[in-house]
């Protein structure tokens, strides 16, 4: 969907109140290459998917996208997938399907119950998310977030919450799958994807941060 | 009209959102029969006095009643993070902004509007002013809820924001006041005509209409951003 599609951060630096999380942070990602964050709590992981997701501002430093499918703003090609699952609790997870399919403007009238079972929530379509367990509003926020194709993932702890059958049959899969069709993925994360040929950009507590190749 | 279809989705979402977790329409009218029903204790059971005052008093009560819980209406998607989808949406913030306000209007003020004669039999207000009140306040509920929500999207992300926001409010929402009632009180005692006040009150509607969305879009962006 995205052949020479490229991320490319120039030199962010991200400030929260008064202390500086982490600045000279350069990377170009190319389509088709998936990067994990990796550190501690608060080094600013989160921080700086926001910050690629146009939800935060950097202190300093520039964002773009090259050869980008439209010109529309970077934020309209991500999909951020935060710790906040972006559920309502009164609304059911057929319910979820069918609001976001109208809001993104996709007719899904058929295409929902084959969603519900790409999310093995067929036995919950009619359950409002409030009594979801966590692991099923997070595969049911991920699922709002494929309704549209974007290129970019940005992915606040996916694998957070899931049991490691979900990690590997849905996270994993689905995680390998924007991959091959050219997108980018951005992952925080302290738990493996399971997906190979990852880059990692590690944060040590000081605020620096190094490139690898992902072990993971 | 994808644009179109998107934000009546929004709208019909906020609406069974507000039927099923309750507080809104219901709650906003019991709150306004409230309101209405302790004034006479305090301004005493006089029956001119009660008349002549209706106007205002009916106009107090609805201005506080849209306004009290309005503090959640950003602040709700704010806390599950649907706010986030919606700042990464195609459809731009300040639509979404007007939709979410319109919800609001349907649970809120329309419903209080259409209450009105019933509650201005409580205060004695006259047969032939019930529908002049009725009247502005449709017309001027819009406004309130438009302005309230400028204040909730500067305190959206205050925990206890709900009296900080009507602090807010409440001044910008004078000029409103003054012409609905005024509008309300030219049709009962005169001497100006219903029409002048009823269309100064329109147009702070309209006014409302187009700057609040953009103000309230704007104050979401600058204290997530």
């Amino acid at each position: 969907m995205t052949r020479d599609l490229c991320l490319i951060a120039e030199t962010l630096a991200c400030e929260k109140g008064e202390r500086l999380l982490f600045r000279d942070l350069s990377f170009t990602l190319e389509h088709g290459s998936g990067l994990i964050v990796t550190g501690q709590n608060g080094v600013g992981k989160t921080s700086l998917l926001r910050i690629l997701a146009g939800l935060a501002l950097p202190a300093s430093g520039t964002l773009r996208i090259a050869n980008a499918p439209s010109d529309k703003p970077l934020s309209e090609h991500v999909h951020f997938l935060g710790g906040k699952d972006g559920l309502k609790a009164a609304l059911t997870a057929r319910e979820h399907i069918a609001f976001w399919s109208r809001f993104y403007g996709v007719q899904t009238d058929s295409a929902c119950e084959a969603m519900l079972q790409t999310l093995f929530l067929e036995q919950q379509a009619n359950v409002p998310a409030g009594v979801l367990s966590s692991g099923q509003r997070r595969r049911l926020a991920f699922g709002l977030a494929l309704l549209v194709p974007r290129p970019i993932w940005l992915l606040d702890e996916p694998m957070n919450a899931l049991d490691p059958e979900m990690r590997e049959r849905f996270m994993s899969v689905l995680i390998a799958q924007q991959l091959a069709k050219g997108g980018i993925v951005i992952a925080s994360t302290h738990l493996p994807l399971g997906v190979p040929g990852l880059h990692e950009l590690a944060f040590a507590p000081d605020g620096t941060h190094i490139f690898k190749r992902a072990v993971l | 009209m994808p644009l179109l279809s998107a934000l009546s989705a929004l709208v019909r979402r906020d609406l069974v959102i507000a039927s099923r977790i309750g507080g809104g329409a219901e709650l906003g009218i019991v709150f306004f029969l409230s309101l209405v029903a302790i004034v006479p204790f305090a301004i005493g059971p006089d029956q001119n006095t009660l008349a002549r005052l209706a106007p205002a008093i009916l106009w107090i009560a609805a201005l506080l009643a849209t306004l009290f819980g309005l503090d959640r209406l950003f602040q709700a998607d704010e806390e599950d993070g649907v706010l986030d989808q919606f700042m990464l949406a195609e459809a731009p913030l300040e639509l979404i902004v007007l939709a979410k306000c319109f919800a609001h209007w349907l649970t809120t003020g329309l419903p209080l509007a259409l209450m009105t004669p019933l509650f201005g039999l409580m205060l004695n207000l006259p047969a032939d002013a019930m529908l002049p009140l009725v009247a502005t306040l449709a017309v001027g509920t819009p406004a309130i809820t438009l302005i309230g929500a400028v204040g909730a999207a500067v305190t959206v992300s205050l925990r206890r924001g709900g009296l900080l926001m009507a602090v807010l409010v409440l001044p910008l929402a004078v000029p409103t006041l003054i012409f609905g009632v005024g509008a309300a009180n030219a049709a009962i005692i005169g001497p100006t005509t219903f029409g002048t006040p009823f269309l100064l009150l329109l147009a702070t509607t309209l006014s409302s209409l187009v700057i609040c969305p953009l103000a309230a879009a704007a104050a979401i962006r600058l204290v997530r951003g």
